[in-house]
C-alpha cells in the first residue's frame, strides 16, 4: 500500500494580530508563529498505524507552500513519514483550497498512490475543502470526518466510521483509491521517537517547484481584504482584581436570580 | 426565469435539519426579496412531503431527489445528481451548508463545472454586482473578504450566520418537484452501509440548570479537578468539555458540547479556557447566560458572553468558589 498524507503547516497567533499595510494579509511579525495542523498529526497516526498493521507500506507526507514550511515536513518525518514532498508555491499568502487541492491532485497524477489522507479542517484558514477538492480532482471517492479507519489491502476496501453533525455516524465502505478527511480524536498521536526525529533532521526532502505563476492552477478567488473584526461584545469585562472580579461575578448572576 | 440560486437542504432519515431553512436567508441575501430566484433541492428515498413541508415555510420551490441510494447520506450521489441536472447551467450560486459532507459534496460540484468553491461563508455583499464573500479565519480572530473570480461559485455558508427571512408573499405557490434518481451505484466505490448514534451516557448535561464547561486552556488533566469542584457547590451544575479534552480522554465524548456533540441552553454556562470556535458555538450560544473566563481577551468567546473574565482559570475559579460560599453561608 501507499499512502499520502497532506500535512499542513498552519499559522498560530501567539499575540495580538495585525494586518499588513496593503490589507490583504497578515503581518508575518511577532505574534505568529508556525506549527503543524492539529488535525493532521491524527492523520500522520493513522497512516502509521495502518503501516504496522501491513508492513509493506509506504507512508509519504506532502505539503503545499513557500520555503518555509520545511519545518512541518519535516516534523511529519518525525512522526514517522518515510518521504516529504515539498511543493513549493511561491505564494506566502493565502492559498485556497481551490489551489492546493488542484496542486495535490496533479501531484497524485503521476504520483498514484492508494490512500489518501488529510486533516478534516486546517485550524488557520478553517475550510474543510482541500481533501474534498483532491479528490473529487483525482477523480476518487472521499469519506470526510473520519473517526475509525479499517482498510483492506487485498480486497482494495476502506471500512470508515463519518461523523455526521450531532453524535451521530455513518459507517461507509470505500473502494481504493480513495481519500479521507480524518477527525480529531480517531487516535492518540504518539510523540516522535527519538530514532525518527534524527532521521527527519536530514533526510531530503522531494521539491516540486510550482513558484511559477504559470505552473498555478488559476485564480479562483482574490482577496479583498483582511481585517481584524470589530469586537461586537454586548456583554460586560468584568476589571479587578480576582477576587474582585469574582465577587462582582457571583453577585450580578445573583442579582439577576440565576445564582 | 432561470433559478440562479440552488440551495442544497440537509437531510437525514427524509428529514430536513433545521439548519437547511437557513439557506433561505441566503438566497436572500444573493437576491434580497426574491425567493422565486432560488430552489431547494433535497435527496431521501421518500424525501416529497418534507420538500413539501420547506417549499410551504420558506416560499422557496424544492427539487426533491428521490431514489434508494439517497436512504442513508451520500455526499458522492448528491453531488452527481446535481452534476446532472439541467438547472446547474445557469445557476450562479449553488449553496451548501458548512459540514464536512456538505464541503465534500460541494468541492465535487465546483470541480465539475470548474467553479470557485468557498466554505464557511458568513456574510454576503456586493460591489459592483459582482458578489463579495465574508469568511472567518483562526477562529474569528481574522476576516476576510473575498471574491469569486468565476461565472458560478459554490459556497458552504456558515449555520448561525443567516437568519431565515420572513416570507413576504403569503399568496406565493413554491413548486415542488419530485424527480427520481437512480445514479448507477454499481461504479460507485462509495457506499454508505449504517447511520448509528453514539451510546448514550447520563451525563446530567441535559438536566442540569447550570453547565460549567472546560476547555483545552486547563492545560493540565489535574486541572479537570478545579472544574469538578465548581460544579459541585453549584446548584444543579453539570461539567461538559470542548472537543479537544475528549479527543485527549480525559472526560468522556458524552460531555462534548458543540456540533458534534450536545447541544445545551442552561440558565448558566460558565466556558472555563475555551476559545469559542464556531463548532463550540454552535451547541451552546442558547444558553441564557454566558459567562467566558479566558486568558487572551481577544478570544471568540468574549463577542458571545454576558459576563467576560480576562484571568487564568487556575487562579479564578477557585475564587468563584469562595466568592460563591460567602454569599450562601450555610453551604459552606
Ligand atoms: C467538523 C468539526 C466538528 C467539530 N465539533 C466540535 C464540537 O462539537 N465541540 C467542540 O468543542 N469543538 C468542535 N470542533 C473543534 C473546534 O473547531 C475547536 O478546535 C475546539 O472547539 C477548540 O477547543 P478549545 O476552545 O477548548 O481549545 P482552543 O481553541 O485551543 O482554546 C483554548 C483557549 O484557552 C485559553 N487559555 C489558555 N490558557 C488559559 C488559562 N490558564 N486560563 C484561561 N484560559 C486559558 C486560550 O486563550 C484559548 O482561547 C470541531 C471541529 C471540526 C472540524
Ligand atoms: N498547503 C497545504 N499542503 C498540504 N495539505 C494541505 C494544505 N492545506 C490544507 N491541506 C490539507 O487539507 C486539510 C484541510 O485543510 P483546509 O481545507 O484548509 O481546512 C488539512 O488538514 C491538510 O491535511
Amino acid at each position: 500500500m501507499k499512502i499520502l498524507v497532506c500535512v499542513k503547516q498552519i499559522i498560530e497567533p501567539v499575540g495580538p494580530i495585525t494586518i499588513r499595510e496593503d490589507g490583504k494579509w497578515l503581518n508575518q511579525d511577532d505574534a505568529l508563529d508556525y506549527r503543524i495542523n492539529y488535525y493532521d498529526t491524527y492523520a500522520m497516526e493513522a497512516a502509521v498505524r495502518i503501516k504496522e498493521t501491513f508492513s509493506d507500506t509506504l507512508v509519504d507526507a506532502v505539503s503545499v507552500g513557500p520555503a518555509d514550511i520545511e519545518p512541518t515536513l519535516r516534523h511529519a518525518l518525525a512522526l514517522g513519514a518515510d518521504n516529504a514532498i515539498h511543493i513549493k508555491t511561491r505564494e506566502k499568502d493565502y492559498l485556497p483550497a481551490d489551489i492546493t487541492g488542484r496542486l495535490i491532485a496533479d501531484y497524485v497524477s503521476v504520483n498514484p498512490c492508494d490512500l489518501i489522507l488529510a486533516g478534516v479542517m486546517s485550524e488557520d484558514t478553517m475550510q474543510s475543502l482541500t481533501g474534498p477538492v483532491a479528490a473529487a480532482h483525482c477523480g476518487i471517492p472521499c469519506a470526510t470526518a473520519a473517526t475509525a479507519i479499517t482498510v483492506d489491502p487485498v480486497k482494495k476496501t476502506a471500512d470508515v466510521v463519518c461523523e455526521l453533525e450531532g453524535g451521530i455516524n455513518e459507517q461507509i465502505r470505500l473502494g481504493l483509491p480513495a481519500l479521507i478527511t480524518v477527525q480529531s480524536g480517531i487516535n492518540q498521536p504518539r510523540y516522535a521517537s527519538l530514532s525518527n526525529r534524527l532521521r527527519a533532521k536530514s533526510q531530503l526532502i522531494e521539491v516540486i517547484d510550482k513558484s511559477d505563476d504559470a505552473a498555478m492552477p488559476g485564480q479562483y478567488q482574490k482577496i479583498r481584504r483582511v481585517f481584524v473584526p470589530e469586537k461586537t461584545a454586548h456583554g460586560e469585562f468584568l476589571e479587578g482584581s480576582s477576587t474582585e472580579k469574582a465577587r462582582v461575578l457571583v453577585s450580578r448572576l445573583h442579582e439577576r436570580s440565576i445564582l | 426565469m432561470p433559478v440562479r440560486t440552488l440551495l442544497i437542504a440537509d437531510t437525514l432519515n427524509n428529514a430536513v435539519s433545521a439548519k437547511s431553512f437557513e439557506l433561505a436567508g441566503v438566497a436572500d441575501s444573493l437576491s434580497p426579496g426574491r425567493p422565486d430566484h432560488a430552489a431547494y433541492i433535497l435527496a431521501g428515498d421518500d424525501i416529497t412531503g418534507a420538500g413539501q413541508d420547506l417549499a410551504e415555510k420558506t416560499a422557496i420551490s424544492a427539487i426533491a431527489f428521490e431514489g434508494k441510494m439517497f436512504r442513508l447520506p451520500d455526499p458522492e450521489a448528491l453531488a452527481t445528481a446535481i452534476c446532472a441536472m439541467p438547472e446547474l447551467a445557469t445557476a450562479r450560486y449553488i449553496c451548501f451548508l458548512h459540514t464536512p459532507a456538505g464541503c465534500h459534496a460541494a468541492a465535487k460540484v465546483a470541480a465539475h463545472i470548474d467553479a470557485a468553491c468557498i466554505s464557511g461563508v458568513a456574510n454576503i455583499g456586493f460591489d459592483d454586482d459582482q458578489p463579495v464573500l465574508e469568511r472567518s479565519l483562526l477562529n474569528g480572530k481574522v476576516s476576510m473578504k473575498t471574491r469569486p473570480q468565476t461565472e458560478q461559485v459554490v459556497i458552504t455558508t456558515m449555520p448561525g450566520a443567516f437568519a431565515t427571512p420572513e416570507i413576504a408573499d403569503q399568496h406565493a405557490r413554491p413548486r415542488v418537484e419530485c424527480r427520481t434518481v437512480t445514479v448507477a451505484l454499481a461504479d460507485s466505490r462509495f457506499h454508505p452501509e449504517t447511520v448509528s448514534k453514539a451510546e448514550e451516557t447520563d451525563t446530567g448535561l441535559d438536566r442540569a440548570s447550570i453547565i460549567v464547561a472546560a476547555g483545552r486552556g486547563i492545560g493540565d488533566e489535574e486541572n479537570l479537578a478545579l472544574i469538578h469542584s465548581l460544579a459541585r457547590t453549584l446548584p444543579n451544575a453539570a461539567v461538559a468539555a470542548s472537543r479537544p479534552l475528549c479527543d485527549l480522554k480525559w472526560l468522556s465524548y458524552a460531555h462534548q458540547v458543540g456540533a458534534t456533540g450536545k447541544t445545551v441552553s442552561p440558565k448558566l454556562y460558565i466556558a472555563c479556557g475555551i476559545s469559542g470556535a464556531q463548532q463550540h458555538l454552535q451547541g451552546m450560544q442558547d444558553s441564557q447566560c454566558i459567562v467566558a473566563v479566558n486568558t487572551d481577551p481577544n478570544a471568540a468567546i468574549f463577542s458571545i458572553a454576558d459576563y467576560c473574565i480576562v484571568d487564568d482559570l487556575v487562579r479564578f475559579i477557585p475564587e468563584i468558589i469562595t466568592a460563591y460560599e460567602a454569599l450562601n453561608p450555610d453551604l459552606s
